[in-house]
């Protein structure tokens, strides 16, 4: 266990549950699953999460705005964006609204676990 | 304003990346493939759609429709090792159409090789024996994809707006 606790955000009941999967095989505890960026925003406050997993288009609000929200608030959340979309721009977007990985679905475990290290060890950099 | 690409070329990047899917995700090859420009009043869909809108460059809507049996083998590839309630098998199924939906779409935008963003909406999905109905001014293109375990049939349907999202034509 890394005891490191995950806020999972997509609207495929699949991905959330392959993602679920995926990161309790890694050693992580998902504590919170959501299913719109609006219910992840509004979820983000009680749960504090270590890292959250969020997908870009979605119902109510999508990741990018969801991710601005948040890091508006809590400007330290680290936030990896896990989806389908592969545009460039989209990267770039996301980027800007404050995510620190990508991860491109199909996810694979090992580009998982790689970016959520990468971005872990990012913000214990900062901190030093 | 960037020119609207073409949807043929739209399609082939599909259906070629639904083939890569098929076989990386859940080891489907897929054995026959079919082009074509429907000149058909009527289209009818098989057991299970998933639909979606792109806008920007692309303005059309996506529709994927699955015969159960190869839906089922997917959803049990996509779910392999994770239990859920049997009495919510049919919200599963109607979830692994539009995941695959979304996956697929999403991958493409990045082929498309257009400067200008691509959206695309979230998906819906239904089930049943439904048929699309031609407006006068749009246009069908459908690629069926054949494998083993039944068809997947990628449907375009364009200019996406004569359609809401569940293909009613607005008025």
């Amino acid at each position: 266990m890394t005891g490191l606790r995950v806020m999972v955000v997509d609207d495929s009941l699949i991905t959330i549950n392959k993602l679920t999967k995926m990161l309790t095989e890694l050693g992580y505890e998902v504590v919170s699953q959501c299913r719109s960026g609006a219910v992840a925003v509004a979820s983000y406050p009680k749960v504090k999460p270590d890292i959250v997993t969020m997908d870009i288009t979605m119902p109510d609000m999508d990741g990018i705005e969801a991710t601005k929200a948040i890091m508006a608030s809590y400007p330290q959340a680290n936030i990896i964006m896990v989806t389908s979309h592969g545009q460039e721009q989209m990267v770039l977007e996301a980027i800007d609204a404050g995510a620190q990985g990508y991860v491109l679905k199909p996810v694979k475990e090992v580009r998982l676990q790689e970016v959520i290290q990468k971005v872990l060890k990012n913000d214990s950099d900062d901190e030093e | 304003m960037t020119k609207p690409l073409d949807i043929g070329h739209v399609m082939v990047l599909i259906a070629n990346r639904a083939k890569e899917i098929l076989v990386d995700e859940a080891a489907i090859e897929v054995q026959r493939t079919e082009f074509v420009l429907e000149d058909v009043q009527l289209l009818t869909l098989r057991d299970y759609t998933s639909i979606l809108s792109m806008g920007g460059p692309v303005n059309m809507m996506i529709a994927f429709s699955f015969d159960v049996s190869l839906l089922h083998y997917l959803m049990d590839c996509f779910m392999s090792g994770i239990d859920f309630p049997p009495e919510e098998k049919e919200v599963y199924l109607e979830e692994t159409g539009s995941d695959l939906l979304n996956t697929i779409i999403g991958n493409c935008t990045a082929l498309l090789g257009s400067k200008e963003l691509v959206h695309f909406s979230p998906p819906v999905a239904f089930s049943g024996g439904k048929s699309l109905v031609k407006h006068r001014h749009a246009r069908f293109y459908r690629t069926s994809l054949h494998t083993q375990f039944g068809d997947l049939v990628i449907i375009c349907v364009g200019p996406k707006d004569m359609f809401d999202q569940y293909l009613n034509y607005l008025e």
